[in-house]
């Protein structure tokens, strides 16, 4: 709807990382920087939830989506193929309690609040649900509808922890000036990544991932990705690296293997 | 129509009270409106504030729903009049503000003119516009609840206005109280009640005013009783003077007639009206027109009083004498007569013996008339017998005096020729001749002087020359009786126009009866005196024995001596006469009286003639 363009624009789906406004505040310039340089007109969609978004990426509604839950059991059979994928340290799923919390274990959290994004976030869900399985601490879950709303319960001390992105996680606690302390880390995965849906025209997913790779050298891009990293403290580098399928092969792995099912 | 006082107070106390009781509401409810006003701009900013980030929210999720849920949850809060959204792309949702039945008078919405309240705010995230959310805000709700407080604010006020309008009808009419009770004393002292006082009670401006009431109804019942007083007396005196009293109102056509007034023509009360043809039907035809010129004359104030006599019928027909005496007691700006006055004095007693006594004079003149010409005709009479006496003497002198004469000569001739016993005869016959041909002489001269024959000359006599020359006649006299004739010189002569012979005769005859009465070897003495108005007197005194103080005026009398002389001899009575005659021909006069020492002293003052040593004569 926001587009007015005689080309009817591509749909561009973010996963539900940070507030609808501050997610639309980032990826709005970039995707009309994007659009610009690839010619291809994008249009910003949001679902209300972590948990909408994971879905409607499930129908396949989304022509682009900056997405990892693309590689859940049942997602992964809409076929989105990864083009692109941020720049910088990969991802963990964490647990993380505030600096002057008592809780020191994992074991310490049986039986008490933990806040998480939703039950569809890959690293601050399934990840971190999966280990307080394993290690048989049961914990009453609370969703905060995204990973800062998480973080948000946390920092209120509506929620003794809570499960987190270690990147939102620093990015927030640095614009917050939150002092954390974290409980448990998970291994590294690959940042998300901007996928394409395979009713995406070739020519169209190659001129996006052109122009996402090479956003960071040019001026412009480079601009744009400074301002939208100063939104949310996102430390450097900036831009997009190209990648394939096969290096999101072990998140896929995980989803096959998490003890975590979705509801 | 006259307002009472606290019926004028309390309404300029309620329009003054309503004025500012509408001023005080003009302005709560500028300040109410303004105030609205200010909060209807907090509220839609406000509103915009509220409304943003979660529109923004939704409208970046692209969820519709919940933005037309939201637009209708706060349109549904008043004074939202309507919320929209309204799309980049074109589409606009609207939610419509729930609009209550409006309380706030047409008048009132138009007087506060408030319009409906609209922003409008762009939504845009990270560079990309969305669209833009509006908000109208309705004042009429908040006017209404503006026009019941004021309505309240009114109903208040005007409680409190009542309620002070209250107080102000009480103060007032207990402030007033006294003043009414004056008021009610004065108009019951105006309707007779002249021992009404009034209460001195109240503030103290009504404790004066009755104070000051109090004196001048004293003042006004005194002056009334003495009125009164004063009435009774004059209606008693005029009731004792029986005179009948009228009292004229010109403006109304009416005239009181007292009931004297009636009676005196005979009329019981009620049976003679109240007009002034009352009056003048009854006037004589004969002082009708004098009596109505008169009144007229009165009326136009050619006259100060009016005054007039004349006859009025009485009922029984016949006609009495009346005084009508009157005046005009009021008269307006332009002189015209108002108001008279006046009273009707019956003087037909006076009338009628006015007439006798006229007929009594008219007999009187009459007889005066009769008598006077007898008188005159016997003045006549006597007149042309004197005339005839007179005649008669002149004629008989001159007769005598031819034949006294030849007897005075050969008497001389004889005393001169004959023996001694014969000398003395004709001596005794000549002295006897003397004395006659005295006598005839001032007979002579007296008749010419009666008969208005006698003329003087006029020339310049020095009077002390003439007293010298009778002086030197009357030598031998003098020496007779070794008598001193002194005569005073002068200190300048004393000249008189007149006749010298007869101003001599004058001198000669004092001289002679001064000789004729002075004792021997006594002093005559002459002297001159200047008196005022260049008169010349000339005093002629001797030493004899005076003349009675009785008799100083008579002995000038004709045929009359001195009783104090009469038994000398000598004197024919006509002498001093025939001076005072022959002084009186020459504009003087002369007079007699005694000297301090005694004799008789005679005073001749004649006109003298002006000289340049006229001014030294002493006065």
């Amino acid at each position: 709807m926001p587009q007015a363009r005689a080309e009817k624009p591509l749909s561009f789906g973010v996963i539900s990382q940070r507030s609808a406004v501050l997610t639309a505040e980032y990826w709005n310039p970039i995707l009309a920087y994007l659009s610009r340089k690839s010619g291809v007109p994008l249009a910003l969609k949001l679902g209300g939830s972590g948990p909408e978004t994971s879905q409607r990426v499930g129908r396949g509604e989304f022509d682009v989506v900056y997405s990892n839950h693309i590689f859940t059991v049942d997602n992964d059979k809409v076929g989105y193929r990864v083009i692109a994928r941020p720049l910088g340290s990969a991802i963990r799923g964490q647990i993380v309690v505030l600096e002057d919390s008592p809780v020191a274990r994992l074991a310490d959290l049986d039986g008490k609040t933990v806040a998480f994004p939703h039950n569809q976030a890959f690293v601050a869900y399934y990840v971190t649900q999966d280990a307080l399985l394993r290690a048989r601490v049961q914990v009453v879950p609370s969703f905060g509808g995204n990973q800062e709303g998480a973080m948000a319960q946390l920092k209120s001390g509506r929620a003794p922890a809570a499960s987190v992105n270690s990147r939102i996680m620093s990015e927030y606690a640095e614009r917050e000036g939150l002092r954390y302390r974290v409980l448990w880390s998970s291994a590294e995965f690959l940042n998300i990544p901007v996928a394409v849906h395979p009713r995406v025209r070739r020519e169209q997913a190659q001129a996006l991932q052109a122009a996402l790779v090479g956003m960071a050298a040019d001026e412009e891009g480079a601009r744009v990705l400074a301002a939208a990293a100063a939104l949310v403290q996102e430390k450097p580098p900036y831009g997009f690296v190209k990648v394939t399928d096969e290096e999101y092969e072990s998140v896929r792995h995980f989803y096959r293997a998490s003890l975590v099912r979705p509801d | 129509m006259a307002l009472r006082i606290s019926t004028r107070l309390v309404l300029v106390s309620t329009v003054l009270l309503l004025v500012w009781g509408g001023s005080v509401l003009y302005l709560l409810g500028r300040s109410e409106v303004s105030h609205l006003r200010g909060h209807l701009t907090e509220t839609l900013e406000s509103q915009i504030r509220l409304m943003v980030p979660g529109i923004t929210e939704q409208v970046v999720i692209g969820n519709y729903d919940m933005i037309e849920r939201m637009l209708a949850a706060r349109a549904q809060r008043p004074p939202v009049a309507w919320m929209r959204w309204h799309d980049v792309s074109g589409p606009q949702l609207l939610a419509a503000g729930t609009r209550q039945a409006a309380t706030a008078p047409a008048w009132f919405v138009a007087w506060a003119a408030l319009p409906v309240f609209e922003r409008a705010q762009p939504i845009a995230v990270g560079g990309l516009t969305y669209g833009e959310v509006a908000v109208a805000l309705d004042p009429a709700g908040a006017l209404d609840q503006v026009w019941q407080e004021l309505a309240t604010a009114a109903g208040l006020l005007l409680a409190g206005i009542g309620t002070l309008l209250a107080a102000i009808v009480v103060v007032t009419r207990a402030s007033l109280r006294p003043l009414d009770e004056l008021n009610a004393a004065a108009r019951r002292f105006g309707e007779g009640d002249y021992a009404q006082r009034a209460d001195a009670a109240g503030a103290p401006e009504m404790v004066a005013a009755a104070q000051a009431f109090n004196g001048m109804a004293q003042r006004l019942e005194c002056a009334l009783a003495s009125l009164r007083e004063s009435e009774l007396r004059w209606q008693f005196a005029l009731e004792g003077a029986g005179d009948g009293v009228w009292d004229w109102d010109l403006r109304a056509g009416r005239i009181y007639f007292s009931a004297r007034w009636k009676a005196m023509l005979g009329y019981a009360e009620g049976e003679i009206g109240d007009v002034f043809q009352e009056w003048q039907s009854r006037i004589h035809g004969d002082d009708l027109d004098a009596t109505l010129r008169a009144m007229a004359r009165h009326l136009d104030a050619s006259t100060e009083v009016f005054v007039d006599e004349h006859r009025l019928r009485r009922k029984d027909g016949g006609y009495r004498w009346f005084l009508a005496r009157g005046k005009v007691v009021e008269r307006d700006d332009e002189g015209a007569a108002l108001h008279m006055i006046g009273t009707h004095t019956d003087i037909t007693a006076r009338r009628q013996a006015d007439a006798e006594l006229r007929r009594h004079r008219d007999q009187l003149q009459a007889l005066v008339q009769e008598q006077t010409a007898d008188l005159r005709r016997a003045k006549e009479a006597a007149e042309a017998a004197n005339r005839e006496k007179s005649l008669f003497l002149a004629n008989m002198s001159h007769e005598l005096r031819t034949p006294m004469h030849a007897m005075l000569a050969f008497a001389q001739i004889g005393r001169d020729r004959g023996d001694e016993r014969t000398s003395s005869y004709f001596e005794r016959i000549r002295t006897s001749g003397e004395r006659l041909s005295r006598l005839l002489n001032d007979l002579l001269d007296l008749s010419n002087i009666e008969a208005g024959r006698m003329t003087y000359t006029a020339e310049e006599v020095d009077l002390h020359e003439t007293v010298t020359e009778v002086s030197e006649e009357m030598r031998p006299l003098l020496g007779a009786k070794r008598l001193t004739l002194a005569v005073a010189p002068p200190p300048h002569a004393p000249r008189v126009t007149g006749d010298p012979a007869r101003l001599a005769q004058v001198v000669r005859n004092i001289v002679a009866n001064a000789i004729r009465y002075s004792p021997e070897g006594g002093r005559i003495d002459v002297a001159f005196n200047g008196v005022a108005h260049r008169q010349v007197e000339m005093t002629i005194a001797d030493q004899g024995v005076g003349i009675p103080e009785q008799e100083l005026e008579t002995i000038f009398d004709k045929f009359v001596q001195s009783s104090a002389t009469r038994t000398k001899a000598g004197g024919t009575g006509l002498g001093l006469a025939i001076c005072r005659e022959i002084v009186r021909a020459h504009k003087g006069r002369i007079r007699a009286c005694n000297g301090p020492q005694g004799g008789a002293v005679f005073h001749i003052v004649l006109p003298g003639i002006e000289t340049a040593e006229e001014d030294v004569y002493e006065i």
